[in-house]
């Protein structure tokens, strides 16, 4: 899927807010645990690796979103490229290019958030995975 | 003979309720003193059929990043006010539980803040959820004045420090 939008804002803050929020909302892994009405919770099975890469020259800021599920092979070391964001300037401001899977949506809303700094708030993994 | 066997049963629901809640390990935040935690919370679900429901744990944290949970306060109405100890290290473990009905599957995300707060000021809480993006937003206060944000910081990141 792709979209694509401009912000009012200098790709090098458009490019700090990747990084910031890139790392805090996007480095995870997710897991899973079974929690008995009695007795002791299962422990974490972690079963899928996110894993955000921003990358920056002084035009350009480009962001990948990669996803690795356990048992997977033949795919990249970190996993399928879910997203991957290219920021560039235009105009007095900012495009964004957008390339995702479907199932991407809130991260696609969570990072036209970012680019226009008016949403700072990070994409329910129960969402995307 | 009827009545009292009915007395019986419902003295073993309750008893089973009550076991239930002992033995999930999770008990309420007691009342505090001092009221300087405010929470403003709006929560959105995604769909008619996912509901989303926000809380958060209070621990207090000592030298060696060592936790002691202090009990949960649920988010259940747009504004909730409650105390947190000052002048030493808490850990306030946000978490926000969605449901799709008909499933027994809880999907969590916690987004712990670990701090000091300090004594003399207030803290303000902003949390959301709303279209399946959520954010916490922790502001320190002195008479009515934003004096800082707290970031988000783990208890991995404070160990890793130690």
């Amino acid at each position: 899927m792709y979209e694509s939008f401009e912000v009012n804002r200098p790709v090098e803050e458009v490019a700090d807010a990747f990084k910031k929020r890139a790392d805090e909302c996007l480095n995870l892994a997710i897991g899973s645990q079974t929690k008995p009405t009695f007795g002791t919770p299962s422990s974490v099975h972690y079963y899928a690796k996110v894993k955000p890469t921003v990358a920056t020259s002084a035009k350009r800021t480009e962001m990948y979103v990669q996803i690795l599920f356990e048992h997977q092979i033949g795919v990249p070391k970190d996993g399928m490229y879910y997203l991957i964001a290219d920021a560039y300037p235009s105009g007095k401001g900012t495009r964004v290019d957008l390339y995702r899977r479907t199932k991407m949506g809130t991260v696609g809303e969570a990072i036209r958030g970012w680019a226009s700094g008016k949403n700072m708030g990070c994409p329910d993994p129960g969402t995307f995975l | 003979m009827k009545r009292e066997r009915r007395l019986g049963a419902t003295c073993a629901c309750i008893a089973t309720v009550l076991l239930l809640s002992a033995c999930s390990g999770v008990k309420n935040y007691p009342e505090q003193k001092t009221q300087n935690l405010r929470i403003h919370t709006q929560v959105d679900s995604v769909s008619a059929t996912r509901s989303t429901v926000a809380e958060f744990d209070v621990h207090l944290v000592d030298s060696h990043c060592e936790t002691e949970y202090q009990g949960r306060v649920y988010l259940d109405q747009p504004l909730v006010e409650t105390g947190i100890p000052t002048e030493r290290m808490v850990y306030l473990d946000f978490i926000f539980a969605s449901k799709t009905m008909l499933s027994s599957t809880v999907s969590g995300i916690r987004h712990g803040v670990l701090f000091t707060p300090r004594s003399g000021y207030e803290y303000d809480v902003k949390v959301s959820y709303d279209k399946g993006i959520y954010d916490v937003v922790l502001r320190e206060m002195r008479d009515g004045t934003i004096t800082r944000v707290i970031p988000r910081r783990s208890l991995d990141e404070c160990r890793g420090s130690r």
